[in-house]
C-alpha cells in the first residue's frame, strides 16, 4: 500500500486507453466504405501495415506520422483522414475500471494527471490524440493537466507551459521537471505515484527519480521493471493507493 | 501483335489519364489479354532483381520476387491472435450456396434482411448454438437445417423495407425529384445521386461500390412502381 499519495500521473496508450478494439479492418475497412470505395480496404490495409513496419508500431504512426497516413494510405483524400479520426476515437476504449479508479482518486483528494509520450505539437484540447480521447470519453474532468515533450497542458483552461518541450520521458528529462514543479506545490516525488505499461518511459526513469510507480500490464506485459506494485486492472488501484483525506 | 507502350482511358469530356504498360501488375495485363487488347505477359518475365527463397521445415519451399534497389530483412513476427470471422452462406437457386465472409464485428450483426425477388425475409441473428472442434468455435446464430431457427414475420421485413423507401421518398421531396426522374437520369448525375441517397439512408457496401447503387436503384423503382 502507498499512503499519503498526493499526485498521481497515469500513461495513456495502452495504459488509460485501451485500444483492443481498434482493429485495422474496423478503422480502415469502415473509411473506405463511407467513402464509397470498398475494393479498396484489402489494399489500404496492406499500405498501413506497411506503414507500421516503417515506424515499428501503430502507436507511433498515429502520434508523430498522420501526414503519412494521409498521403500514403488514404492518397491525400482529408475526408478519408476525417473519417479515420473519428472512427478511430469510435473503437478506442476506456481501459475497464479506469473511470472507476479515477473517481476514487478524486475522492481521495489525490492530484490526477496524464503523463504522455506525445510526439506531435501541441494545439488546443482536442486537437492531439489524447486530450481527443479524453473529451470524447468524458474522462477530463477526472484530470488538471497533462505532461508531455510537447509541453504541459492545463486541462481546465487549455493554457500551455513550453517548460516541459523537447523533455521527454524515456530520457527522463520529464520527470525531473516534474519533480521540480511537485516540489514547488509542496508535493515531494514519494508522495507522487506514476502509472504506466513500458519499463523504459513509464517505469524505471520515474522510480530512478523518487517516484512511486506501477506497472498497468492489462494490456500489454513488457516484462519485468522496477516498479512498486504491478497491477492488471485499474481496479487493483484502490487496494494499492491511498491519499491524503482521512 | 507489337509491344504495347501505354495504357490510356479516355473520358466522356474529351481528357485523357495514361499509364507506361510497363507499370501495370501481371494480373492487370493477363486480364487486358483476355480483352484481346495485348498479348498475355511472357511466361518468363525478365527476372526481378531479388528473390526470397523461403524455406519450410517440411522442405516446402517458394519463391517471392521483389523488384527494389537493395533488400534486407526488416523483422519477421507472427501473429496469434483469436480472429471472429463470420461466414454467411446463401441458399442460390441452381447453384452452389454462395459464400459471404463478415469480418466487421460479426458478433455484432443483429439481422439480414434478404431484400429483392418475390419478397423480403428478415432473419434476427443472436448466438444459439455453440459447437467446439478442437481449438475452434462455432457460435451458431441460424441455420435452416435446425427446425427451431426461424425468420422474422414477413411484416417486419416489410416494415423494414418501407422504412427504407420512405426515407429515399423524403429525400427526393425536399431536391424536387421523383423516383420516374431519377431513373430517366444520365448515368453520372443519377450514381452521384444514388450516392447522396445511400448516405442519407446509412448504407455502405460491404465488398463493391456497385451494390449500393444497384440496391438504391432497387428500391427507387420500387417506389416507381409504387406510384407514389
Amino acid at each position: 500500500m502507498i499512503t499519503g499519495v498526493k499526485w498521481c500521473g497515469v500513461d495513456f496508450g495502452q495504459c488509460l486507453m485501451d485500444p483492443s478494439g481498434l482493429r485495422n479492418y474496423l478503422v480502415v475497412g469502415d473509411v473506405c466504405k463511407e467513402l464509397g470505395e470498398p475494393e479498396l480496404i484489402e489494399e489500404r490495409i496492406h499500405r498501413y501495415r506497411v506503414l507500421k513496419e516503417k515506424y515499428g508500431s501503430y502507436g507511433a504512426i498515429k502520434e508523430g506520422h498522420r501526414d503519412e497516413i494521409l498521403r500514403y494510405v488514404f492518397d491525400d483524400n482529408s475526408f478519408a483522414m476525417k473519417i479515420f479520426s473519428a472512427k478511430e476515437q469510435e473503437h478506442l476504449s476506456v481501459a475497464e475500471g479506469a473511470e472507476d479508479a479515477l473517481a476514487y482518486l478524486r475522492d481521495q483528494g489525490i492530484q490526477r494527471a496524464v503523463v504522455a509520450e506525445l510526439k506531435k505539437t501541441l494545439g488546443p484540447i482536442g486537437s492531439d490524440i489524447a486530450t481527443r480521447f479524453l473529451k470524447h470519453k468524458g474522462l477530463l474532468q477526472y484530470f488538471d493537466e497533462m505532461f508531455t515533450p510537447q509541453g504541459k497542458i492545463d486541462l481546465h483552461d487549455g493554457s500551455s507551459d513550453m517548460r516541459y518541450k523537447g523533455k521527454t520521458k524515456e530520457e527522463g528529462l520529464l520527470y525531473d521537471e516534474l519533480a521540480q514543479e511537485l516540489l514547488m506545490r509542496g508535493i515531494q516525488t514519494s508522495d507522487a505515484v506514476m502509472i504506466g505499461d513500458k519499463p523504459w518511459t513509464d517505469i524505471n526513469p520515474a522510480n530512478e527519480r523518487g517516484f512511486k510507480t506501477i506497472q498497468f500490464i492489462g494490456y500489454i506485459n513488457y516484462g519485468s521493471s522496477e516498479a512498486d506494485f504491478v497491477i492488471s486492472h485499474f481496479g487493483e488501484l484502490k487496494e494499492i493507493i491511498k491519499g491524503v483525506k482521512r | 501483335m507489337s509491344e504495347p507502350k501505354r495504357l490510356i482511358i479516355e473520358y466522356e469530356d474529351g481528357s485523357m489519364k495514361g499509364i507506361e504498360f510497363f507499370q501495370l501488375s501481371r494480373l492487370n495485363r493477363l486480364e487486358l489479354s483476355k480483352l484481346g487488347l495485348c498479348a498475355p505477359p511472357a511466361a518468363i518475365p525478365s527476372p526481378s532483381k531479388y528473390y526470397l527463397l523461403l524455406r519450410w521445415k517440411d522442405g516446402w519451399q517458394e519463391v517471392f520476387g521483389v523488384d527494389k534497389g537493395s533488400v534486407e530483412l526488416l523483422r519477421y513476427y507472427v501473429i496469434e491472435r483469436t480472429e471472429e470471422v463470420g461466414r454467411m452462406a446463401l441458399e442460390v437457386e441452381g447453384d452452389y450456396p454462395v459464400l459471404l465472409l463478415i469480418r466487421r464485428m460479426p458478433k455484432n450483426l443483429e439481422s439480414l434482411t434478404i431484400v429483392g425477388g418475390d419478397g423480403s425475409k428478415v432473419f434476427g441473428l443472436e448466438p444459439k448454438l455453440r459447437n467446439e472442434e478442437g481449438g475452434k468455435v462455432e457460435h451458431v446464430e441460424y441455420d435452416k437445417a435446425e427446425r427451431h431457427f426461424q425468420h422474422e414475420p414477413e411484416e417486419t421485413a416489410q416494415d423494414r423495407v418501407k422504412a427504407i423507401t420512405d426515407t429515399l421518398q423524403r429525400e427526393l421531396d425536399k431536391s424536387g425529384l421523383t423516383a420516374e426522374k431519377l431513373l430517366a437520369m444520365d448515368q453520372a448525375p443519377r450514381v452521384a445521386e444514388y450516392k447522396k441517397l445511400a448516405r442519407t439512408v446509412g448504407i455502405r457496401a460491404t465488398e463493391k461500390q456497385e451494390d449500393v447503387y444497384g440496391f438504391i436503384q432497387l428500391m427507387t423503382e420500387n417506389l416507381a412502381n409504387s406510384g407514389t
